[in-house]
């Protein structure tokens, strides 16, 4: 069943499947799941692996489930499904929004929040700032068993995964928190972000906050939390032009990416007005 | 044009149909059996010398079938004045100029060879601000 | 062509509800088995990038951007193009309203934006102006400025018709 003679794609209907046929396939394979990144190798004047293992129709990999204590989502969960099913999880609006407005809706239907986490050249990837203010925690497929580990760590190794071994689901635990998820594309919607920052805060009964958590996507190449200015946000309520002034003192905390359609120091001059976007709407959540 | 009887032609444009039905070919959708497909070596500088052209080594490549370069082709286009010169002939004069054409078996063996196509340049400068 | 035969498992793909077999290379785009393979040449190539639209087509009802979509994924799955929208010569309710409000000028976009709009028709709740916007984020369109396109789909809710 997992020999070479399936071709170039072979479609794993169980996680079973997939492990051996990854296995098998060694350095040579790669998982598929909603293929969007995948199928645009040779724009990026990249080799094409010269096998693939498609896991998006594997049934455990396409479950969201909302319980008391967590949210456990497939890998293969699409953008589509994730805005649809989480819109009525308050404590998760960052990601519902994060998944809502990506791209466009013919991509948001088939790309998946495991090829999102998992396209390490993808700076704008929107899901991964979304899930990194909301902690949440990423179980690996990986020898002989599974592994669970923060999704900072897994940003630190997803571009060395072992064959064999891919994302399962993403969990997040819930809490009693708001969460906000804003972006800065060119046009109105539709191109890559040049800026996204998501932000999760609990508060206290008198409105001050207790925890923040901020996340930077698309200014360098891989997203990544800003403690400087979660620091600056504690301990007080939410104050938009606060968090704007400190967060332009914060700029400096950033290597910020050129790309082709904006210049690093764009990226980082726009910060500070989509952190004051960003706290403005948080005060406004119930 | 005058028209003193203040008519408008109210009819819908007669192509509609066929391009909101998916029927209409465009070039694009057009195919024959054992058609040949075309690439261009374009400059990827904004301004040069062409200093040389060699389409030799592009030419052997699978599935090649012709080259063309201004040498074939010395015309020139435009609107109202024709003073576009089909490829580049002695100079770049912008990013993205045809410097060569090739007709293939396929469209990846056409771009693989228009890739291989080697122009050497003598760069110049280039006005890209005003 | 793209169309490469070096697999021997052939793919079985549900086309404008006809079985079809295509000998294509499971990888090779989608759109690309549609339109080399079967000539069905209303879903265009134009970038290639998942952008423009132009290539959308319907897979199981919900639009697709078909260049960026693994034909073997495809497999076995509902694929609907803009020539199942029409029958015979006709046209469907969306198309005649595009054509009577006088959209169309190039016509190179219409195939993916009818049918991004027929799924948006099959799904929404309750169509309006903002959220057909939204619908249609995935579908550029360089001539037209698109208001007259959504002047026309808004044409079919107001008159109580089912696309």
């Amino acid at each position: 069943m997992s020999t070479t003679a399936e071709g170039r794609l072979y479609v794993a209907r169980t996680v079973h499947d997939a492990v051996a046929a990854l296995s098998d396939r060694g350095p040579e394979g790669a998982p598929l799941a909603g293929a969007t990144w995948i199928m645009r190798t040779p724009l990026r004047q990249e080799q094409h692996k010269p096998f693939y293992v498609a896991i998006s129709k594997i049934e455990a990999l396409r479950q969201l489930t909302v319980h008391d204590r967590e949210i456990s989502i497939g890998a293969c969960v699409t953008h589509a499904e994730l805005a649809s099913q989480l819109s009525s999880v308050p404590d998760c609006r960052a990601l519902a929004l994060a998944a809502g407005n990506a791209a466009n809706p013919a991509i948001r239907q088939v790309a998946t929040i495991g090829g999102n986490l998992c396209a390490a050249n993808f700076a704008a990837a929107d899901l991964v700032p979304a899930l990194l203010c909301l902690d949440a925690e990423i179980e690996l497929e990986a020898s002989g068993g599974t592994e669970r580990i923060a999704v900072s760590r897994f940003l630190d190794i997803r571009a060395s995964l072992k064959p064999g071994h891919f994302v399962r689901r993403v969990i997040v635990a819930r809490a009693p928190r708001r969460s906000v998820h804003v972006r800065l594309p060119l046009r109105k919607a539709g191109d890559y972000p040049v800026a996204i920052l998501s932000l999760a805060v609990t508060l206290d009964a008198s409105g001050i906050v207790n925890s923040a958590k901020v996340a930077v996507g698309s200014v360098e190449l891989t997203a990544r939390r800003w403690q400087e200015l979660e620091a600056d946000l504690i301990n007080r309520p939410l104050d938009p032009q606060h968090a704007a002034d400190k967060a332009e003192s914060h700029c400096g905390a950033f290597q910020a990416r050129d790309g082709v359609e904006a210049p690093g120091w764009y990226r980082v001059k726009v910060l500070p007005s989509l952190v004051r976007k960003a706290v403005r709407a948080l005060r406004e959540q119930a | 044009m005058s028209d003193s009887t203040n008519a408008t032609m109210n009819f819908p444009r007669r192509d509609a149909g066929d391009k909101l039905r998916g029927r209409t070919r465009y070039t694009v959708d057009r195919v024959r059996p054992a058609m040949l497909h075309a690439a261009l070596t374009r400059a990827q500088v904004p301004a040069a010398r062409i200093l040389r052209i060699d389409i030799s080594a592009a030419r052997k490549m699978p599935g090649v079938r012709a080259i063309v370069t201004a040498a074939d082709a010395p015309v020139r286009h435009g609107i109202g004045i024709a003073d576009h010169p089909l490829f580049a002939t002695d100079r770049i004069r912008y990013d993205g100029e045809p410097i060569a054409a090739v007709a293939a078996e396929t469209f990846v063996q056409a771009q693989a060879a228009a890739a291989a196509v080697v122009v050497e340049l003598e760069s110049l400068p280039a006005a890209i601000s005003i | 062509m793209r169309v490469q035969t070096a697999n021997p498992m052939s793919l079985h793909l549900k086309i404008n509800g006809e079985d079809r077999v295509s000998i294509s290379d499971p990888l090779t785009p989608l759109v690309d088995v549609l339109r080399d393979e079967f000539f069905l040449t209303g879903a265009k190539v134009v970038c290639r990038e998942g952008f423009c639209g132009a290539c959308i087509v319907l897979l199981d009802g919900r639009p697709v951007v078909s260049c960026l979509m693994p034909a073997g994924m495809a497999a076995d799955c509902d694929v609907r193009t803009v020539e199942s929208l029409a029958s015979g010569d006709g046209l469907s309710p969306l198309q005649r309203a595009l054509e009577q409000h006088d959209v169309v000028q190039c016509g190179m976009c219409f195939p993916g934006i009818l049918m991004s709009l027929t799924s948006y028709f099959e799904h929404a709740h309750s169509p309006n102006r903002e959220d057909m916007k939204a619908a249609l984020v995935g579908n550029i369109c360089r001539c037209t400025g698109y208001e007259r396109i959504l002047d026309a789909a808004l044409s079919l809710v107001q008159s109580f018709e089912a696309p």
